[in-house]
């Protein structure tokens, strides 16, 4: 009985495969071409401005710390680099062209700022100027300012306490401006620096190839309305009546989606090796191994796709769940926009998501990572969706009356 | 053979349907039950077929019990529906496989001269059934629930929404079972089904009555209000 069934359920998911395989190869084709433009599209590298920096020997102390500081601003860090130059360098590399900017810290500067007598930064500019260029070193102008204004305004305010109380200097006076302009510079412990990766340390292809992939395979349960969406309760319960339960049939069901999936993909495998001889632009070399070992991945995206159109009992309802949970998923994993931007919290639930356990054992798949954690992950979430949903079937099946007789 | 339900009550949550119901039987016989719109009959065939499990009673079979026997249940009772228990995407000789496979009886042998040739599901072996009509349907439907030869034929509607040829080709099926010493219990608002029927019983708030019916319809509906 149990093999017949699987038999017949394999026959009848099979009669509306290739309904489903031309489903499938628009959905891959949408999702991959959005994945491919969005690759070709990123950019290599940002070019930004190279500002040289002249100083004195007395001041390169503050400067060398300024300027650490001014180039791990979120306004600047990857737009503007500082080199250190002497004048007649700087000036010489100016009208060549090799820097865009001279920074020119006059004489005894920082002594300066804490007696009071300011003298003011000069900011030179290159020739060649472009809008954009114009633009950061307006940002640059004014990040600087901004630094040297409140290291002037901590030096004068300590000055003034210390006149206004009549203390005794412990220390020379100038030590100690030096040493509050020095806190002001050297803000390394109030700034935490993060090394933030939008792409979570994996490069931008596979990135976006796991995403897509990911996005491919959830979005292939809307395809499954007509495989899950109509089923006949009354079958059920009648085949449960001659032996073959209502877990062994979801169990049944569950495999030969499996391998209805899987057919799936192989051919649309073959038409993408296919087509890449063709048409390389489009396509990024395709590894069949990888391919292999992704398949893990598929058992736990049936075992997402049967609970959601067992729960909904009906083919729309599954679909727009699937849909509309995916696209959900998706952002709150960071498909759509960098997971590393949103809230810590937002970033753990979507770890924890179908949606983030895919992504990890995925991507682990296409950059060669160890994949034994993630896949630990994939079939554990099977397992529990599969549990899931028969403990639902129980749950159902009592509630719709279906209890143990205590027979009189 | 002799049938016996004694006692049989069933509740929804806090809602009784079926209170302390009690019918028997014998061999030849067609139990007709009859009511309206929603008064238990659906539930209390599915409670005798086994599909539902009743809260208390018994249903025994020459004094073997059967509500907690699935294996007895499977051999000697086969249930007809209201609704249709087919796979859509399938041919009726692929549905057919699935309930044959474990039967005593040949699916072969029984379409060339059994009742499955009686119920002319030849004219449509190959047809899926997304493409057939209700009428071959509830055909094909019966020959799904006499897969295990049984000798209690519960039916719930079988020739509700069929046309005349249909309906006839079912009722010569349905004498032809009692001839040979089956028992059917069938719910059923058609009157040529209740005509059909040696007994009738009429259930109303969830109490089973036996009807004297002297093949006057139209007084049944009184009974039913």
């Amino acid at each position: 009985m149990v093999l017949e069934y699987f038999k017949l359920e394999c026959k009848r998911v099979l009669r509306l495969f290739p309904k489903i395989f031309l489903v499938t190869i628009f959905v891959g084709a949408v999702i991959g071409g959005i994945v491919m433009i969005s690759i070709r599209r990123e950019p290599k590298g940002i070019s930004g401005i190279t500002v040289g920096v002249v100083a004195e020997e007395s001041d390169i102390r503050f400067i060398d710390l300024g300027i650490y500081l001014v180039e791990h601003t979120d306004d600047l860090r990857y737009v503007c680099k500082f080199s250190k130059v002497t004048e007649d360098e700087g000036k010489q590399k100016l009208e060549s062209g090799v820097i865009d900017a001279l920074l020119i810290f006059p004489e005894n500067y920082i002594k300066s700022v804490y007696n009071g007598n300011e003298k003011p930064l000069v900011l030179r500019f290159g020739s060649a100027q472009s809008g954009i260029s114009s633009l950061l070193f307006k940002r640059l102008s004014d990040v600087i300012a901004n630094y040297m204004m409140e290291a002037k305004a901590g030096v004068y305010g300590l000055q003034d306490m210390y006149e206004n109380w009549n203390y005794i200097y412990k220390h020379d006076s100038d030590e100690l401006a030096e040493r509050y302009a020095m806190k002001i510079f050297s803000r390394k412990k109030m700034i935490v620096e993060e090394r933030v990766s939008p792409t979570n340390n994996l490069s931008v292809v596979h990135y976006y190839a796991s995403a897509g992939l990911v996005l491919i395979f959830l979005f292939w349960g809307l395809n499954c309305g007509s495989v899950l969406g109509v089923q006949e309760d009354v079958l059920k319960t009648l085949l449960r009546r001659i032996g073959l339960s209502i877990h062994k049939q979801m169990l049944l069901k569950f495999i030969s989606l499996f391998l209805l999936f899987i057919l799936n993909f192989f051919f649309l495998l073959i038409i993408i090796l296919f087509l890449q001889n063709i048409v390389t632009y489009f396509f990024f070399p395709v590894n069949c191994i990888v391919f292999i070992k992704i398949l893990p991945a598929i058992l736990l995206v049936c075992s997402f796709i049967l609970i959601v159109y067992e729960l909904f009992g009906d083919g729309v309802g599954g679909m727009l769940f699937i849909f509309f949970s995916t696209v959900i998923m998706g952002f709150i994993s960071g498909f759509f926009y960098p997971s590393s931007y949103f809230p810590e919290w937002v970033q753990y639930l979507g770890r924890f998501l179908p949606t983030g356990v895919l992504f990890d054992y995925v991507s682990a798949c296409i950059s060669g990572q160890n994949i034994f954690a993630p896949l630990i992950n994939i079939l554990l979430y099977t397992f529990a969706f599969l549990a899931a949903l028969l403990y639902g079937i129980h749950i159902r099946l009592v509630a719709s009356g279906t209890v143990k007789l205590k027979a009189k | 053979m002799e049938l016996q339900v004694q006692h049989i009550k069933k509740c929804y949550r806090k809602k009784i349907v079926l209170e302390d119901i009690c019918f028997d039987g014998c061999s030849g016989e067609c139990i007709g039950i009859l009511g309206a719109n929603g008064c238990g009959k659906s539930t209390l065939l599915s409670v005798l077929a086994g599909v539902l499990s009743a809260d208390s009673g018994s249903f025994t079979v020459n004094g073997k019990e059967l509500l907690d026997n699935k294996l007895c249940k499977k051999s000697l009772i086969g249930y007809v529906p209201q609704g249709i228990p087919l796979i859509e995407e399938l041919t009726a000789k692929d549905n057919l496989k699935l309930w044959y496979c474990d039967s005593p009886l040949n699916m072969k042998e029984e379409l060339e001269k059994g009742m499955l040739a009686m119920l002319g599901i030849n004219d449509f072996l190959n047809v899926r059934v997304a493409k057939m009509s209700g009428g071959m349907k509830k055909r094909l439907s019966i020959g799904c629930a006499i897969s295990y030869n049984p000798q209690i034929l519960i039916m719930d509607e079988p020739s509700a929404a069929l046309d005349l040829i249909c309906k006839e080709r079912i009722h010569t099926y349905i004498r032809d079972f009692k001839s040979r010493g089956g028992i059917v219990i069938l719910a059923t608002h058609e009157e040529q089904e209740i005509n059909l029927c040696d007994r009738h019983y009429i259930l109303k708030n969830g109490v089973l009555n036996q009807l004297s019916y002297d093949g006057n319809v139209h007084m049944l509906v009184g009974k039913l209000i």
